[in-house]
């Protein structure tokens, strides 16, 4: 019996951003992070942490293993004086990359999140729903396209959409983003075909 | 209908998560009245307010694991699954089934509770901002309180089917919220009666949504009572400054590329000057669409009471640049002022800076709206806080007002 695939979240504010790296798995944890900067900066982010239900990592800059417990892991990152950061890991240990989800988060720059990785190319089912913060906010705005192998595959409209890529890399990317103190939110489920 | 099992939600889209008993926790009061309806087993009245505690004074894991934006809370090993639906920042459902297979309650009842003020989701991080905090002041929930008691009774006054959905509860956690001026205020729950929420493919509502003339309809009968569902954060200003055009939503300036100023200042029939456009903010249940005649509304902390109105009212639309949607003007036909006969009266709803001779608070000074329900809230939490005033007295004292309020209606 097929089991439906999780549904996974990533979440632009302002200043920073929030993934899903698994939403089932575990219940222990230990996967490889590796955790870098924009250069130029003297600081890192304010806020990077891999968070399990059972404990929280702060990330240290440079390789390292991460360990927790419970079903879920997310990628935290607020970056505050930092500009700019990129985040790798492989919770699940994925043999054909080293890292499946890579995450490049820019205060000045577009922003990507790759979200699968094989070595051969993978046609793969993808639903995608992009939602827009409520009234109360102010209106936070991005373009956000999907990428395949680093080429832009389709746009993403507001709401929900579903896609068919075949490629090796899969991945977000949003341009343009006003966080305008709101938040847009991507949520995806990702399936091979 | 309002949902009884977790299931009436979108499964898929509900984020189960693991909340920790909050061990400081007591009931300010509740509506046993209204419990008793919804949950028909709870017949005992001295069972209730244990009740309640048992099974919605929880604190999520991402609140708990941090002290950054609150005193650091208390937690014992109880623990629970709770719900989030989308775009539930701060609020989550609690399954009484659920709570029973995770040993929380012995009883065999099955139903819902919407506790909000329960804390951020495990990925979020709380902020010393406004709505990033994941907590609810006891005060606010008390605001909240008093404003869903005073809609309803106008609701009732003027015959109309419409309804706010109404709180089971309000508990004091036991620990504080800090805000950036390095004040403390107590931190509380509202337990609302669960519902299903709209779904919007852009976060609100579009422009051709029947829910823009109903939410029209409503604010617009509230006005003749000088209530309004517009607070600051829905306050649009477009202005000439230096031979720019600034346009800021809430506090918020906001960039546009020339083209969209222009046609902003379109929709906006703006010509010179500083103009404000009052953007509509009443929320409603998902049952709305289907059913507009008795629609029910839901989140009171941006109603506040006017003196009068003096500026044009838009309804917030997705698919519109900065959601400016129908607007109606100060001259149209529809624009009312509030009816001498029925507005609520200023000195008790206004900003008169004193109510009862309770007083604003440093604290709550350096907040935005200051209005005498505020005030009264703020005091009423605090007293509570600090056993000055039990539970009933601050349900007697919101009865006062209430009553206070509506005094001059035949």
């Amino acid at each position: 019996m097929s089991s439906t695939p999780p549904q996974l979240t990533i979440q632009l504010f302002q200043g920073g951003f929030s993934q899903d790296l698994a939403q089932s798995g575990g219940p222990n944890w230990s996967f490889p992070v590796f955790y870098e900067i924009e250069a130029g900066n003297n600081e890192p982010a304010q806020i990077a942490n891999i968070i399990t239900p059972g404990k929280t990592t702060p990330l240290q800059l440079g390789s390292q293993t991460v360990t927790g417990s419970g079903s879920s892991v997310s990628l935290v990152v607020d970056l505050g004086p930092c500009t700019g950061v990129k985040i790798g890991s492989n919770p699940f240990g994925e043999p054909d990359c080293d890292y499946p989800f890579i995450s490049i988060f820019s205060a000045t720059d577009s922003d990507t999140f790759q979200i699968a990785c094989t070595s051969e190319t993978t046609n793969w089912n993808l639903d995608v729903t992009l939602e827009f913060t409520g009234p109360e906010m102010p209106p936070a705005f991005a373009d956000v396209s999907l990428l395949v192998d680093g080429a832009t595959y389709k746009s993403i409209p507001a709401g929900q959409s579903s896609y068919n890529p075949s490629g090796t890399t899969l991945s977000f990317e949003f341009d343009n983003f006003k966080a305008n103190n709101g938040a847009i939110k991507l949520l995806y489920t990702l399936s091979l075909t | 209908m309002r949902p009884k099992e977790i299931e009436d939600f979108e499964p898929t889209r509900l984020e189960p998560e693991t909340v920790y008993r909050l061990p400081t926790a007591r009931l300010v009061f509740a509506n046993r009245d209204l419990l008793q309806h919804d949950f028909p087993s709870l017949q005992d009245d001295s069972l209730i307010d244990e009740w309640l505690i048992t099974n919605a004074a929880f604190i999520s894991a991402g609140q708990r694991n941090q002290s950054v934006v609150n005193t650091p809370i208390a937690t014992s090993d109880e623990q629970t699954m709770a719900f989030r639906p989308p775009h539930y920042g701060r609020a989550l459902i609690f399954s009484l089934a659920v709570n029973r297979r995770c040993g929380i309650g012995t009883d065999t009842m099955t139903g819902l509770l919407d506790v909000k003020g329960a804390g951020v989701a495990l990925r979020t991080i709380p902020k010393l901002a406004p709505h990033a905090n994941g907590l609810m002041m006891l005060g606010e929930a008390i605001r909240e309180v008093i404003i869903e008691k005073m809609l309803n009774r106008i609701f009732q006054h003027s015959a109309t089917g419409y309804r706010a959905v109404p709180s089971y509860a309000v508990i004091d956690t036991g620990f504080d919220i800090k805000r950036a001026d390095g004040t403390r205020i107590p931190a509380g729950l509202l337990v609302r009666r669960a519902h299903l929420r709209p779904s919007f493919r852009l976060g609100t509502k579009e422009s051709s949504s029947p829910l823009v003339d109903l939410e029209f309809a409503i604010e617009l009968l509230l006005r003749r009572y000088g209530v309004t569902s517009i607070g600051v954060a829905t306050i649009i200003e477009i202005a000439d400054c230096d031979s720019e055009t600034t346009i800021k939503y809430g506090f918020t300036p906001l960039q546009f590329k020339a083209d969209e100023v222009e046609r902003i200042k379109a929709a906006a029939n703006f010509t010179a000057g500083r103009k404000l456009l009052e953007g509509v903010n009443i929320q409603f249940t998902k049952a709305a669409e289907s059913n507009p005649d008795r629609a029910q509304i839901i989140d009171f902390g941006g109603f506040f009471v006017k003196e009068n109105f003096e500026n044009p009212i838009v309804s917030l639309v997705g698919d519109r640049l900065l959601r400016l949607g129908e607007m109606i003007s100060t001259s149209d036909s529809r624009f009312v002022q509030p009816d001498e006969k029925i507005r609520l009266p200023q000195a008790l709803w206004g900003e008169t800076g004193q109510i009862w001779g309770y007083e604003a608070s440093e604290a709550e000074l350096s907040a935005f709206v200051m209005d005498n329900p505020k005030i009264l809230a703020f005091n009423l939490a605090r007293d509570f806080r600090e056993q000055k005033l039990s539970g009933a007295d601050v349900c007697s004292k919101i009865e006062l007002f209430l009553n206070a309020s509506t005094a001059h209606w035949i």
